[in-house]
């Protein structure tokens, strides 16, 4: 093969590159002809012509190339959204990349665990020290100790918390 | 480089509304991509029933990955939606495969069943032709078949390619002008069969 085959051969693929892409946007292909040295080259030279019509040949054969129908695709459309409906943690990625708030359901949850705990060992608390102590500062002295109780226990019950609502 | 399409704009509207936390707009990019992902990966693994999952695999993957599709360097989801389906397959294939080296399976030839023509009725010279590209396109090494399909089959720019592949635009442009020639190749031969076949 000859330099000036390559460099026509180049100049037939730029060719046919805005072939392509035009069709694209819909411009009628046809428009694009040849410029004048190609065509006084492929006129002479057999090689070139092969590989012109060649080209030509694949790009309107590619086109029509046989595509397959999604077998049961309603149903892959409903089992994809199916899958990413049940996603698990997703929203709480986004949420940690600022995208969306954290799911609230399960926030409301883990609050209400947490306000129940609370309630719990402070009342636990208080029966246990009310009777020993002074009335006056039965109370006072009960919830400050249920305080810092719940102060030193607060890592461990929001462990617990985690565990029974799910991200 | 192609402008956006209507498509392309919808696409990008889904993304951003999906982020936003309304994951029904998700399905938006399913059901106007399935059937291009599908057919890629078909082309890539063959078995419809496995391409059909793999349809499913891209697509979750593209949900949690959504954050990261980068809308400056992508400029479109088709391409970002390709390139993870196509990774999908690539390890799909590592697993079926995992006696044979990835770089085999990239460049290794599927199927080497002769091409044949049967159909010798007169205006059937391009149909013949399609069916004959068909069959060499299966011939061809993965990454040669992937791009001949993305441009010509799918009309993807070079851009779009490169992105879906995950090679520069240079790369591309060889591995399409080396597809054509096998194809070329390929087809030359099997017309040299069809004659001495009598067609
Ligand atoms: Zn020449």
């Amino acid at each position: 093969m000859s330099m000036v085959c390559n460099k026509i051969k180049e100049d037939l693929d730029s060719l046919f590159d805005q072939i392509v892409d035009t069709s694209l946007s819909g411009a009628d292909a046809a428009s694009l002809s040849l410029p004048a040295i190609c065509q006084a080259h492929l006129s002479h030279c057999q090689n070139c012509r092969d590989y012109h019509s060649a080209n030509l040949m694949f790009f309107e054969a590619a086109s029509t190339l046989p595509t397959l129908a999604v077998p049961r695709h309603e149903e892959l459309t409903a089992s994809i959204m199916q899958a990413v409906m049940a996603e698990k943690g997703s929203d709480n990625y986004l949420a940690a990349q600022g995208a969306i708030p954290v799911h609230a359901g399960a926030s409301a949850r883990k609050h209400d665990l947490w306000l129940l705990s609370t309630s719990c060992l402070a009342f636990a608390t208080m029966t246990a020290y009310g009777s020993t102590l002074d009335e006056s500062f039965c109370n006072i002295t009960a919830w400050l100790i249920s305080l810092l109780l719940l102060l030193a226990l607060k890592p461990l019950i929001e462990k617990a918390t985690e565990k029974e609502v799910p991200a | 480089m192609q402008g956006r399409t209507e498509g392309d704009i919808d696409d990008l509207a889904a993304v951003k509304e999906t982020l936003a936390g309304d994951r029904h707009a998700f399905e938006r990019l399913v059901v106007r991509h399935q059937n291009l992902i599908f057919n890629i990966l078909a082309r890539m693994v063959t078995e419809q029933e496995v391409a059909r999952d793999l349809t499913q695999d891209a697509f979750l993957k593209a949900f949690r990955n959504l954050r990261q599709f980068d809308q400056k360097q992508y400029r479109a989801v088709r391409p970002w939606l390709v390139k993870i389906a196509t990774n999908s397959a690539l390890d799909y294939l590592r697993q079926v495969k995992s006696t044979v080296s990835f770089e085999q399976i990239m460049s290794e030839e599927p199927y080497l069943e002769p091409i044949s023509a049967s159909d010798t009725s007169i205006d059937v010279e391009r149909i013949l032709f399609v069916e004959k590209l068909n069959q060499a396109l299966s011939l061809l090494p993965l990454r040669y078949r992937q791009a001949f399909i993305l441009r010509y089959q799918y009309e993807f720019s070079y851009d779009e390619i490169g992105k879906a592949m995950q090679e520069n635009e240079n790369t591309v442009r060889t591995l399409l002008f080396r597809a054509k020639e096998r194809l070329r190749k390929l087809i030359l031969t099997t017309g040299k069969a069809d004659n001495v076949n009598g067609l």
